[in-house]
């Protein structure tokens, strides 16, 4: 390892420390027994009980809840990626007061407080018929998310310098090709980082799932906080639940991390 | 770009977002000239709802409040993404795992994420309240405003800078290695490749994410929920905190109507100085 | 980084292992009494219910799980208190079919939920069944927080009322009684401070707009005071009002420093770790006190009638905790039939460990109930007259309107006139606007 990269471990250690420790007690809290995990000074030393992961997964069928999660995050992924994607790309290289317009449009939407839209979305699911679908979960997502999904996707294509594009023009590709064959591979790191925060907005969101849903389309976040509350009984199964429901998440990530890789742009400016 | 690529290539989204928020967004403005109680009648009232909110010191002492959370924790939260993302991008071996690291606070549903983090400060039983009193250090942040003021911005600050630090490393994978070079042969060393190149580099990122972070920690309102109640006193009480006690708990939507409006008002007022930039960007 | 990979796959294959290795996992709650005969719907039809999840509730929507069969299904979903508001309040007032044929509620929530018609009255449907589910043992006085303006909304499953708690241990080493008043429980307090160990004297749950108000209307009522007047005016900014508040603060000051924000979950902790010695706290409450799991003063912790006031009454609170059907359900008579049939009494028997249950036939079995140490404390506060929130529409509103007079006044520190007299602004600014006082 060279001197940088043993330094820049060395420097983000304490941020990993402030980080993490928070999840890592938690996990300690899921393993203990609620009379030692409030105890003063704390219980190291305890017998781990897996009783809680036990009580979320087996006895409350956790498992249908992260398939409703999953299907739903998924296809809002896809569907926000795919809009957003153009969408940015347009806004990133569109001067005329249209595209201004659009991003002040989006800047407003996003600036709405969510509970502005429980009502009348409510209301529209049940006289559709969408109500507790995971359809009307994946509509509404995309489209409370497609302002941040939208900014961040320009934000990532503005990076990319104009020139790319043209010489892919004078290459005889239309403007779409441009897009599709060159500046979306270039701008993958970025694409991935949208991609990845799109999933986590829908995978985490929990005030539209609690209004349109009822006991067919229930999400994770709304599942497992039924145990935060009032009740210490379940302290140790909330933190079970939110150990488990990073897990999955840990995994996309871990799996995505291959795509960060520096230095895509460098040979394309120059030829 | 022409006027018709950018109608193919935005309208599919634009369409998306206008068709399912105008309804819901035109009748929030709609009920803010109401006197409006679930069940009752609706009567106008005009701007009264307005008028009354802006006179009321209770709007005003929640505003304040809500300006020093965000003028503290967003530049904390530019700050330490940059950095975070900066020291990510030496790291050759173990990249990925400190990538899952350090997005880990995100990854946690807030409705969890909350609850979870102020266990770690109760008094006496939290772990970090327990490690500050073998540091001789007592800190209880319930029973003062600041402390809890001050548990509220630390949590968002832990919650948010996942978000920037990625953002921003992300942004760094494409880089101008070729600038890089140019810079340092022209002799700049690290502090002015850093400010020359890198930083504008980063520029419409950085834009986005400081406007994100504006925009949301205006909003915040879960960690209030959660951990003070606005508590102790109205000490906590955010805008967004306001705005439900009053349209849920006080059950006066109007008025909550007319908040939840001056609330984007608020972030209007907020993000003017990004627009114009914005603005001026989109001209050239 | 393949190796990471590996390891969180491998992980999560272990996941089905732990069941086998934990023999003790809590499991669906075990129901008493005979099974479920209901008749079958002719179409199939699905049954859902929206609860807060606590014990209780769980036992009950096994009760009501255990209906379902050919082409019944019955479907619960239990949420947080603050989803159930939320989710109760926007399904009922979006109207039309509800998704929720049965919705859980408690006697303030009722009343604001019913005089906006959005219940369907059930006294037809009791007459009906009356017999058939034995509802003659439910008590009058109980029903009748069920109803609003003469029509019955809902079928309770459970009564609760706060009472005093008291560690003996530290209690004895410092000499103190159970108190029977509020001036002897302030006295206790005394003796209590600067134990060794302790915390603080007591705790009170006073945390947020509800806790205080709750916490104040125990003292209002202790004082002999009320909340309105014969006509539905704010009478709470009295002299009762005063020496009730004056007494609050008194306890407070024998709180720990975040009193103000302390929910009946941190006080609960604190009472099962020994770190306070008194709490006057819910009765559903009581049983995890000798919850090895969770307490480390299994045994150890004393019930007693909530303390008597000034004006006579108990520092206490009554409340009702109850089914309701709304108005859009598909078939209210079966939402009605499964609700009855999970409180029958002998399905109700199964959680009296639980609740304090709503029936007099299961109130009053002495076998019952010998283990149930709390119980005979809840029944001393019930019959010196622990009082319910006054029966209006629009309580909710006005306990968060004082109860924000209350918190900023006391955080404050300004004296318990002026906040008194804040929250009176308050309460009356709150009903002018939602039409419930004139001029």
């Amino acid at each position: 390892m060279s001197r940088r990269a043993v330094v820049a471990w060395l420097l983000l250690a304490p941020w990993l420390a402030f980080a993490i420790s928070p999840l890592a007690l938690t996990f300690l809290t899921s393993v203990k027994q609620p009379v030692d995990a409030f105890a003063v000074p704390p219980v190291w030393v305890f017998a781990p009980s897996f009783e809680a992961y036990a009580t979320l997964w087996l006895d409350e069928g956790f498992g249908r809840f992260l398939v409703n999660s999953a299907v739903v995050a998924a296809a809002t992924v896809v569907i926000s990626l795919t809009l957003g994607a153009s969408a940015g790309y347009a806004l990133a290289r569109y001067k005329g007061v249209g595209g201004f317009t659009l991003l002040l449009i989006a800047l407003l939407f996003r600036a709405l407080p969510r509970t502005a839209f429980a009502l009348p979305f409510y209301w529209i699911a049940q006289r559709t018929g969408l109500y507790d679908t995971r359809t009307v979960l994946v509509l509404v997502l995309v489209a409370i998310n497609q302002p941040f999904t939208v900014w961040m996707f320009r934000g990532f294509f503005l990076e990319i310098p104009e020139e790319i594009d043209e010489a892919a023009m004078v290459d005889g590709c239309t403007r779409w090709g441009a897009f599709r064959r060159v500046i979306l591979p270039l701008a993958l790191p970025g694409a991935i980082t949208a991609g990845l925060f799109t999933l986590l907005l829908a995978y985490n969101e929990f005030l539209m799932p609690v209004v349109l849903t009822a006991t067919r389309a229930t999400t994770l976040p709304v599942a497992i906080s039924a145990f935060g509350t009032e009740d210490i009984r379940y302290w140790t199964v909330t933190a079970a639940g939110s150990v488990s429901i990073a897990l999955p998440i840990i995994a996309v990530v871990l799996l995505c991390q291959r795509y960060f890789v520096r230095g895509l742009t460098a040979g394309a400016v120059k030829g | 770009m022409k006027g018709r690529e950018f109608l193919l290539l935005a309208g599919p989204s634009a369409a998306a977002m206008v068709l399912l928020m105008l309804a819901p967004m035109l009748m929030l403005l709609g009920i803010s000239f109401y006197s409006f109680h679930l069940g009752g009648v609706a009567s106008w009232v005009g701007l009264e709802n307005y008028a009354d909110t802006l006179g009321s010191a209770r709007f005003w002492s929640a505003v304040g409040w809500t300006l020093i959370y965000v003028a503290i924790t967003v530049p904390l939260e530019l700050a330490l993404g940059l950095g975070v993302a900066l020291l990510l991008d030496e790291l050759r071996g173990g990249r990925g795992l400190a990538v899952a690291s350090v997005l880990l606070p995100f990854i946690v549903t807030p409705v969890v994420g909350t609850v979870v983090y102020s266990w770690l400060f109760k008094d006496p039983w939290g772990f970090y309240v327990q490690g500050l009193a073998l540091l001789g250090i007592e800190f209880d942040y319930a029973s003062s405003a600041w402390g809890s003021r001050a548990l509220l911005m630390l949590y968002r600050v832990w919650a948010a800078t996942p978000f920037a630090a990625l953002v921003f490393f992300a942004g760094l994978q494409s880089a101008p290695v070729d600038r890089m070079e140019a810079a340092a042969i022209d002799g700049a060393g690290p502090w002015g490749r850093f400010v020359h190149v890198t930083l504008p580099h980063l520029r419409p990122l950085l834009l986005f994410v400081a406007m994100i972070a504006v925009m949301d920690n205006w909003r915040e309102f879960d960690s209030v929920f959660v951990m003070t109640h606005g508590g102790p006193g109205s000490a906590t009480a955010t805008v967004m905190y306001l705005t439900y006690s009053v349209a849920f708990a006080e059950q006066a939507l109007g008025r909550g109507a007319a908040l939840a409006c001056l609330t984007v008002v608020g972030i209007a007022l907020l993000l003017a100085p990004f627009v114009r930039s914005l603005w001026r960007e989109n001209r050239t | 980084m393949p190796i990471y990979r590996r390891a969180l796959l491998g992980s999560l294959a272990m996941a089905p292992l732990l069941r086998a290795s934990d023999a003790s996992a809590q499991g669906a709650p075990r129901l008493t009494g005979a099974a479920c005969t209901m008749p079958r719907p002719p179409a199939a039809t699905r049954v859902s219910l929206l609860a807060y999840r606590v014990a209780s509730l769980e036992y009950f929507a096994a009760a009501m799980r255990a209906c379902a069969g050919g082409t019944l299904d019955v479907a619960a979903r239990l949420v947080s208190f603050g989803a159930l508001l939320e989710q109760s309040s926007i399904t009922l007032a979006g109207g039309g079919e509800s998704p929720f044929d049965i919705l859980h509620s408690y006697n303030t929530l009722m009343w604001e939920q019913a005089n906006r018609g959005w219940l369907r009255p059930l006294d037809d449907l009791a007459a009906q069944y009356r017999d058939e589910y034995g509802l003659a043992d439910f008590p009058a006085p109980i029903l009748e927080a069920c109803g609003f303006d003469g029509m019955l909304y809902g079928l309770p499953f459970q009564q609760s009322v706060m009472i005093g708690f008291a560690n003996t241990e530290a209690m004895d080493r410092a000499g103190a009684a159970l108190p029977k008043t509020i001036e002897e429980m302030l006295a206790a307090c005394e003796r209590l401070k600067g134990q060794f160990g302790l915390r603080a004297p007591i705790a009170l749950a006073c945390g947020g707009t509800n806790g205080i108000a709750t916490e104040f209307h125990n003292a209002l009522m202790a004082a002999g005071g009320t909340w309105l007047d014969g006509d539905g005016k704010p009478a709470f900014n009295s002299d009762a009002g005063r020496a009730g508040l004056d007494s609050l603060r008194r306890l407070i000051a024998y709180c720990p420093g975040n009193a103000l924000q302390m929910s009946n979950d941190d006080v609960q902790v604190a009472m099962q770790q020994g770190q306070v010695a008194m709490t006057n706290l819910w009765i559903t409450r009581a049983a995890q006190m000798d919850d090895r799991a969770m307490s480390r003063v299994p045994g150890k912790v004393a019930f007693f009638s909530a303390p008597a006031g000034a004006g006579g009454r108990p520092y206490s609170t009554f409340t009702v905790d109850m089914f309701v059907v709304p108005k859009g359900a598909k078939d209210p008579e079966l939402s009605f039939r499964i609700i009855a049939d999970a409180l029958r009494a002998d399905r109700m028997r199964g959680a009296a460990a639980l609740v304090m249950a709503p029936r007099e036939s299961i109130a009053g079995d002495a076998e019952l109930n010998k283990d149930l140490r709390w119980i005979p404390a809840g029944t001393a506060t019930l019959a010196a007259g622990a009082q319910p929130a006054p029966r209006v529409p629009f309580f909710a509103s006005l306990r968060e309107v004082v109860g924000r007079a209350l918190q900023d006044g006391l955080q404050a520190k300004q004296d318990s006139a002026a906040i008194l007299v804040q929250a009176e602004e308050n309460a009356v600014r709150t009903l002018r606007e939602q039409g419930f006082m004139k001029g």
